[in-house]
């Protein structure tokens, strides 16, 4: 997939997880509407799109927060929901603020240099359940997550029984491990932004009705 | 706390867009792409064209629109949206007492200013 096409199907992405709460019909409808909106765009385009082409194409179209804002308008109930699913209620809102991606990575960190002591192990089940409830991430996002530590540490504890030389092989998957919650920190933190435009702007009408 | 003007044209536009929506189907059906930017040159009515689809998803469900697909010379089909007998009707409404509250908003602006 082009760069292009990459940043159109992460918009809708994102647009898509911003409008959880509406109802499935209504959601589907006015995903269908952006992509055919982008399709037609591109569509008129000649040749390849270029990157100042899909700029334009998503600078038109607005934020997916603008966007999902007007979704959620006239649904004061859903209005704090804007991202959880079915109205879980506001802990779940809480667990989409900007606090929430550093405090979720850099914990994971933390704890999984730390994590062949199971001291750190309860800590470690706090962080990853906010990974898992939270909003901010996909759901194979929060797979690969949930995933690093407990690998790390298996992989650690091989190494000890074998006894067997894995420092490089180690080495190399730390970075790995380290790249994931960069990747992760930085997905979280752009959604989270998204979210908290969208909330700022949304009370706003809330309050006057 | 001193509203901003955005926030104040995001409560303006609650409840008229929909209808200057509806209004620019009444010379005919037309597809999501040419309604977004009629309404949205200007930045006052939508800010961002992806705004119309939450309200065009909303107006059918409500049935004041409805939708039919129809080939385009320059790409993939296109779903068009048409006024329903309702949605003119609704229009109709709209405009009645549209006027009114205009004229009610300019006039005690105007004599606060004075």
């Amino acid at each position: 997939m082009s760069e292009a096409a990459q940043r159109l199907a992460r918009y809708q992405d994102d647009l898509a997880r911003l409008l959880a709460a509406l109802e499935p019909a209504e959601r589907a409808e006015v995903l269908d509407g952006v992509r055919e909106h982008i399709e037609g765009a591109l569509a008129e385009v000649p040749g390849e799109a270029s990157e100042a082409d899909v700029n334009r194409i998503l600078a038109d179209l607005g934020s997916p927060g603008q966007v999902a804002e007007a979704a959620l308008a006239d649904r004061p109930a859903a209005q704090h929901l804007v991202t959880a699913a079915g109205g879980s209620g506001r802990w779940r809102e809480q667990l989409m603020g900007r606090w929430v991606p550093p405090t979720v990575t850099i914990g994971l960190l933390v704890i999984g240099l730390l994590s062949f002591t199971p001291f750190v192990w309860i800590p470690l089940v706090v962080v990853l359940a906010v990974l898992v409830a939270s909003h901010l991430w996909s759901v194979p996002e929060k797979a690969l997550g949930v995933a690093i530590v407990p690998t790390g540490l298996a992989l650690m504890s091989l190494y000890w029984i074998t006894g067997k030389d894995r420092l490089l092989f180690g080495l190399g998957l730390g970075l790995v491990a380290i790249v994931l919650l960069v990747v992760l920190a930085i997905r979280g933190s752009r959604r989270a932004a998204q979210h908290a435009h969208t909330q700022r702007s949304a009370p706003a009408s809330g309050g006057v009705s | 706390m001193v509203p901003s003007e955005e926030g104040i044209l995001t409560n303006l536009r609650r409840g008229a867009v929909e209808y200057c929506v509806l209004a620019s189907l009444r010379g005919g059906a037309s597809y999501g792409r040419d309604i977004a930017q009629q309404l949205s040159a200007d930045g006052v009515l939508m800010n961002g064209e992806g705004t119309l689809y939450p309200l065009l998803a909303r107006l059918r469900k409500s049935g004041l629109v409805e939708t039919h697909w129809q080939e385009s010379t320059s790409g993939p089909p296109r779903r068009y949206y048409a006024l329903t007998g309702e949605g003119e009707r609704a229009l109709e409404v709209f405009i009645r007492a549209w006027s009114p509250f205009r004229s009610a908003v300019d006039s005690s602006l105007g004599e606060g200013e004075q």
